[in-house]
């Protein structure tokens, strides 16, 4: 298994007061999409900043492509493609001359530009002024400068913030392309729970500086076994207070709903068709987002 | 390395695509050209005035320039790159472009140097469009304007080059100055300010006449080119300071700018932190080293040139001896140009004159040699530039401090007042003389000099010194003034035998009053009898003798006086020099005779002194240049208006070379005017003693000399003595002195 990032016990802090990284360990495989999630002020920028070399760190912690990141800079960024906190972008020129601009610095012939520019969407908007954009048109356009280079690793920082529904299935969407397309190793940091779900492979997760989750979506989810499921079905009422008895874990959402909690996925078939057999008519059965239960439970261990 | 440069250029492409919009180059050519146009407008909104009629320059090109070149050194360039460079810094700091920049995989090197490369080609616009502008404005007043006609129109090419060279070095050092205290400081309100202020700050001071050499701005502001005619071979120890200076400063920048906080880099990259500081203490060395004053080595023969610029003849350039006054060489000027090579030149002291007429003197010693740039025209005179590994000349010292006291009875009566006002007084002159000396590539005149200069002021001091004590008794009712430590000092420090201030009358007066004699006789035989044999002993009674005889006219008692002092004196020429004063001064008593003088009128008619025989003549020794002259003409000229024509005549003879002057400034043409024949110049100042004009003579009716100097006709006695005359010539009419 190769990893496109891996840290070894990365500890890091701006002055001697506090610590704002503890033994850090990445293992972010080659090809994944890698969701690094955490509360405001865990570290996760500044993780960012590490990986990017945009901080100096001098201890050989980082390893970029199974080498020392310290060795590789700045070359290794010709594989990088980054968007750190704020879009950085000049708003004097436009998406156009951005794109150029950057196009120079990296070297690539100007012709990408447009395919950048239809990909990102932004083909249409391409001579206006930066700083006549909005939120979500500086997200894509960033974006797109991220892409210029065709990057084997992508680091991003938030890259759905400020983005409107649809804009955020597009460049899931996008994002997941890439991932299957050309192989790209996306290193996402988010607030956004059910974006983070939805599009990553792996997880990570940080609280006040440490690790303390690592590993796969599935290993997650089987780990933190509970399970939700959400049932729409007649009487509700009557259902409630024979399943109580039963001792499963179930309750009753404003009278209309039954919330039952399953240890695992694979009970709720034949609790199902138990029921259905003892006369349950049901109209929905849906499995609630728990990862943002399950999130905040480890946060609080 | 290579990766690194070509990056770098990367990076400088990058700067001029990021600059769209933002009018970047526009910002350099505005700056550039502002000034030369306003003024060129200016000038020719005011209907073009001759500015430059009598200047120290007869270039046009120069003339001009020399007008435009401050304010835009001062000002307009230093404020063009304090802005583009704090806004070529905010664009980036703005958008967190410097981590942009780094995360497309370019070395902090390329991305910190190429930005400034960019910079520094912003810079260039500047100056380039000052210039170009310039040129534009110059031939359009070369070709449209009004000026002097015998200006010259050349454009000095090398001249500019060394020019350019110069603003490039000290904006070099300035950029790189701004543009690391921009990163450093990410708000670009305060890096404006702060680099505002140096600016103003710099304005200010310039009155203070402070020299200090390592700031950029005093750089820019003090291209004096124009001080010394320096031929550059090499750059000039302010370049190299800027040089130095400015990459130190770039590298430091670098290594602040690529660890962000020191105590990481120390930690981390310690190879690095250790070059880092040795580079610093290098360039702290190299300054310590380069700001060290030079001197000139001296020559193995005595080299005399230079250039005159001028309306008026010059004939020669005289060298000299400083107290005999013999002339040892004569050095002719052809094209205002001369040049001469002495060899074996005695180890004496020595002058140099240009042209009798004009009292521009050079102090020489051997091996020392001298290139003089001067500009001589009627109405004002000015020296260029002078060039030498042992020039002299006197520095003016003025005091305002000094007069402010002593005219003041209130503050005169303070003698802790007039302490330190001497006191202040004083290390502000000896400022001044450093300045004064100071050459364009930090030569500094050698160990006489300095100390010659020193000893003037020092002398100086003492004279405004008794001037406060009188000043102190006088407010005081008779109050002593005190010495302070300071005058006590200077006295103690003022040579015995000192040949270079030999020729300062003060200096002479202050020896003798040593002696405490009651009259200056008995003190220079006292002097005479006491100090040793030499050199110093001997020109220092001739010039004190020859002072003595210019003032007394009992040629008997002078010869006595001679014959005392004879044998006091070593040097024979010093003997020849003073007999043949005397004998000088008795062929002009009341009686003799004088050479027959040849003159011609303003019909070209040649006459001589015999044509005015049987009439006394009262002659007036003039010259169009001379402006004490100009002063007692008119008068000369109104008193003759009350004698008798018949009996006595009032004639003005000009010792102009130039005819055409000569004729206008007549402006009446029924007077009696001469103008002389060249050939009797000489006889005009060896034999009648004739050194300076105007010089008024009274003549008897065989034309042998009654007096052979009078007083000037604008002082009473110069009628009294005239009058006298005739009173006590029985053979004229008394209606002369009715009238």
């Amino acid at each position: 298994m190769s990893y496109t990032i891996e840290t070894k016990n990365l500890c890091f802090s701006f002055n001697s007061k506090q610590q704002i990284l503890k033994n850090i360990s990445l293992h972010v495989p080659k090809g994944s999409i890698f969701g690094f999630l955490g509360q405001n002020g865990a570290g996760k920028s500044t993780t960012m900043r590490l990986l990017a070399g945009l901080i100096y760190d001098g201890t050989d912690s980082i390893y970029l492509f199974e080498k020392k990141q310290k060795k590789q800079t700045p070359t290794v960024f010709k594989k990088i493609g980054c968007l750190i906190e704020i879009p950085i972008l000049y708003y004097h020129l436009s998406a156009y001359d951005n794109l150029k601009y950057f196009a120079k610095l990296q070297r690539i012939p100007k012709n990408k530009i447009p395919e950048i520019l239809e990909i990102v969407s932004l083909d249409i908007k391409s001579k206006k002024k930066v700083k006549n954009f909005s939120l979500g048109m500086k997200q894509r356009l960033a974006i797109g400068i991220a892409l210029l280079n065709d990057p084997e690793l992508l680091l991003l920082d938030e890259p759905v913030n400020g983005l409107d529904p649809a804009g955020i299935i597009e460049i899931r969407n996008l994002l997941i392309k890439l991932n299957k397309e050309k192989g790209i190793t996306i290193f996402i940091s988010s607030h956004m729970l059910d974006e983070v779900e939805k599009m990553c492979t792996h997880l990570g997760i940080i609280h006040h500086g440490e690790m303390v989750f690592q590993g796969t979506m599935g290993e997650f989810q089987l780990q933190n076994q509970n399970i939700q499921l959400h049932l729409e079905i007649e009487n509700p009422k009557k259902w409630f207070s024979i399943l109580e008895k039963e001792a499963i874990s179930i309750y009753l959402e404003n009278e209309k709903y039954l919330q039952c909690h399953f240890k695992s996925k694979t009970e709720i078939p034949d609790f199902i068709e138990k029921h259905t057999k003892n006369g349950m008519r049901i109209y929905q059965a849906k499995i609630q987002d728990s990862l943002e239960k399950n999130f905040m439970e480890i946060l609080q261990n | 390395m290579l990766q690194n440069l070509n990056d770098l250029l990367l990076i400088f492409r990058g700067e001029h695509l990021k600059r769209k919009n933002l009018f970047f180059y526009t910002t350099n050519i505005l700056f550039g050209i502002f000034f030369p146009f306003i003024t060129t407008l200016i000038t020719f909104l005011n209907d073009n005035e001759i500015r430059f009629q009598n200047t120290i320059n007869h270039n046009l090109f120069i003339n001009e320039l020399t007008w435009v070149l401050q304010p835009f050194l001062t000002f307009f360039l230093p404020t063009a790159i304090v802005l583009q460079t704090i806004r070529l810094s905010y664009i980036d700091h703005k958008n967190n472009g410097w981590d942009l920049m780094q995360v497309q995989g370019i070395s902090k090197f390329s991305i910190f140097f190429g930005k400034f490369t960019f910079l520094l080609f912003n810079v260039l616009q500047i100056i380039i469009a000052f210039f170009a502008a310039y040129f534009i404005c110059f031939f359009l007043y070369k070709n449209f304007g009004n000026y002097a006609t015998n200006t010259d129109l050349s454009i000095p090419f090398e001249f500019v080059r060394i020019l350019f060279f110069r603003i490039c070095f000290a904006s070099f050092y300035f950029t790189s100055f701004l543009y690391v205290l921009s990163l450093i400081i990410k708000k670009p309100i305060f890096s404006f300010l702060f680099g505002f202020s140096s600016i103003i700050v710099e304005m200010l001071l310039a009155t203070y006449n402070k020299i200090y050499f390592w700031s950029p701005n005093y750089q820019l502001t003090h291209i004096d080119i124009f001080k010394d005619n320096y031929e550059s071979h090499g750059l000039l120890f302010t370049e190299n300071i800027s040089f130095i200076f400015g990459i130190t400063i770039l590298i430091i920048g670098f290594f602040i700018y690529k660890y962000k906080k020191l105590r990481i880099a120390f930690k981390f990259a310690k190879k690095e932190s250790i070059i880092v500081f040795s580079v610093l203490a290098l360039s702290i060395l190299s300054y310590s080293f380069i700001s060290k004053p030079k001197h000139f080595t001296p020559h193995e023969r005595t080299i005399i040139s230079g250039e005159i610029f001028t309306d008026m003849d010059f004939k020669n350039v005289y060298l000299v001896d400083r107290f005999l006054k013999d002339t040892l060489t004569t050095i002719p000027v052809k094209n205002g140009k001369f040049h001469s090579e002495i060899k074996n030149l005695e180890h004496h002291y020595y002058n140099v004159y240009l042209d009798n007429k004009i009292p521009l003197n050079f102090y020489l010693n051997t091996k020392d040699s001298l290139n003089i740039q001067a500009s001589i025209f009627k109405k004002q005179r000015n020296i260029i530039g002078v060039k030498g590994n042992g020039f002299f000349y006197t520095p003016e010292l003025r005091a305002y401090f000094i007069d402010n006291i002593i005219r003041n009875p209130e503050l005169a009566k303070q003698q802790n007042k007039i302490h330190k006002a001497f006191e202040r007084g004083y290390s502000n002159l000896l400022e001044n003389l450093e300045k004064d000396f100071m050459h364009i590539d930090n030569f500094k005149p050698n160990k006489e000099i300095t100390e010659r200069n020193k000893t003037l002021l020092n002398l100086q001091m003492l004279e405004w010194w008794n001037d406060a004590e009188i000043a102190h008794q006088n407010s005081t009712e008779n109050k002593n003034l005190e010495k302070s430590e300071l005058i006590l000092k200077i006295e103690r420090e003022i040579p015995e035998n000192s040949m270079h201030i030999l020729d300062n009358s003060f200096y002479r007066k202050r020896i003798l009053n040593s002696y405490n004699q009651n009259s200056h006789l008995d003190a220079l035989k006292m002097f005479a009898n006491q100090k040793e044999n030499g050199m110093f002993k001997d020109f220092f009674l001739l010039l004190e003798l020859e002072e003595y005889f210019k003032n007394s006219t009992d040629i008997d008692k002078n010869y006595e006086i001679l014959d005392f002092f004879q044998n006091k004196i070593e040097n024979k020429k010093v003997h020849k020099k003073l007999a043949n004063s005397l004998e000088i001064q008795k062929s002009l008593i009341p009686g003799s005779s004088i050479p027959n003088l040849q003159f011609k009128n303003l019909e070209n008619e040649i006459l001589d002194i015999e044509s005015f025989k049987g009439k006394y003549i009262v002659i007036d020794f003039w010259a169009s240049w001379c402006g004490p002259c100009k002063v007692e003409s008119p008068i000369f000229q109104m008193k003759s208006e009350g004698y008798d024509e018949e009996e006595i005549l009032f004639i003005s003879i000009s010792t102009d070379r130039n005819e055409f002057d000569w004729r206008n400034s007549i402006s009446k043409k029924d007077e009696p005017h001469f103008l002389i024949d060249p050939k009797f110049e000489k006889v005009l100042s060896e034999k009648l003693n004739i050194k300076t004009i105007p010089r008024f003579m009274m003549l008897d009716k065989e034309g042998k000399i009654i007096y052979s100097e009078l007083p000037r006709p604008s002082n009473d006695s110069f009628d009294i003595l005239i009058k006298n005359v005739l009173k006590n010539d029985s053979t004229l009419h008394n209606s002369n002195i009715i009238k």
